[in-house]
């Protein structure tokens, strides 16, 4: 009896360090592969506390070697894009210009029950009012209302938003994306863009571009 | 960055770990065969096999179980401390399987050290 209470501190304290390794994140906002990790180290945890037969050695190098792992993933994902959608996935984007994207859905098994309740708890009830909205690679969806639901505000009350997708990066971390094609950008024209700021598309941290055509760019600090 | 050193260190620590306890285990069976081979000989002899056999016991419940612990789970450990235990009744009772227990307690043993290898079949 003793051992196992024994064993269970150890690896109280062992999980919450794994916990804290990994890094804050809400269960809600867990990645895929965090999810997976994280069911695995309640289990391996599990046994390990149990089954007195086995070393403890035996349950907490799993544990180690799966925290470990998954901190060595997020940073390839911070360094790679590629490696970053491999892990996590996209976001996909299931309401456009007020339209839902009914290939999309189906490509994520998304029902529109699904969908509905997701916009239901941020407060939308009706799909009518929603411009744009994403399935994050989280599964949580983030909607955008169109301007003629957004609450007033002294900009926009003034001169109110025409109805528009938000902006969509074309550069991210230094990677080129093709942009889609209702931006109308092409890529020429980011690149002329990014000459007339003396900057190449490795030295921008983000780049967005709005359903109006309009640029931004947020240039790498120094050092980075 | 803090995280990934730490990660890495970590990972460096297991995998050293890992090579220790081939190490160990490959040690503590070197010496474990020797007795045996010795409890063996004294019996092929007609010496003192009983006191091997003591000594053998003593360093199994001493020294091999006690760093082995950690590593090896209880049950194998236990199947060698069996065939230990059976060794003393058996050479009294002049048993012909002496020589057959002797030999299942190395090839426990042989079988702790091939579990700690990291060969492809063993993972897969």
């Amino acid at each position: 009896m003793l051992i196992v209470f024994i064993r269970g501190m150890i690896l109280y304290v062992l999980v919450i360090f794994a916990v804290r390794l990994m890094g804050k994140r809400q269960i809600g906002e867990l990645s895929p592969s965090e999810l997976v990790i994280t069911i695995l180290i309640s289990n391996i945890a599990t046994l390990a506390m149990e089954d007195i037969s086995v070393p403890l050695l035996t349950g907490t190098v799993p544990i180690l070697t799966l925290v470990c792992l998954d901190v060595l993933a997020s940073y390839a994902c911070l360094r790679s894009r590629k490696f970053r959608h491999l892990v996590s996935g996209k976001p996909k984007t299931v309401i456009s210009d007020g339209v839902v994207d009914q290939k999309v859905l189906r490509t994520l098994r998304y029902t529109v029950d699904d969908l509905m309740s997701s916009l239901r708890s941020q407060g939308i009830f009706d799909i009518t009012q929603v411009q744009y909205a994403v399935v994050e690679t989280t599964g949580a969806v983030s909607a955008l209302l169109k301007p003629d639901y957004l609450p007033l505000t002294p900009k926009t009350r003034a001169s109110p938003d025409p109805a528009a997708d938000p902006p969509q990066a074309v550069i991210s971390d230094g990677d080129y994306i093709e942009p889609s094609e209702k931006s109308g950008l092409k890529e020429k024209e980011l690149l002329a863009e990014l000459r007339r700021k003396n900057l190449g598309v490795g030295d921008v941290f983000l780049c967005t571009v709005d359903s109006s055509g309009n640029i931004t760019v947020i240039p790498k600090q120094k050092g980075d | 960055m803090k995280r990934l050193i730490i990660s890495l260190s970590i990972i460096a620590v297991i995998l050293a770990a890992g090579f220790f306890a081939i190490k160990t285990v490959s040690g503590q069976n070197d010496r474990l065969y020797g007795m045996v081979e010795s409890v063996l000989r004294e019996y092929s002899l007609g010496g003192d096999a009983a006191g091997e056999i003591g000594h053998l016991k003593k360093f199994f419940e001493e020294e091999y179980v006690r760093k082995l612990s950690a590593l090896v789970d209880d049950d194998k450990l236990a199947g060698i401390s069996e065939s230990i235990d059976r060794l003393l009744p058996m050479l009294e009772a002049d048993c012909d399987e002496f020589r057959a227990e002797c030999e299942s307690i190395k090839s426990g043993a042989r079988l702790i050290y091939l579990n700690e290898l990291p060969a492809p079949f063993r993972i897969f």
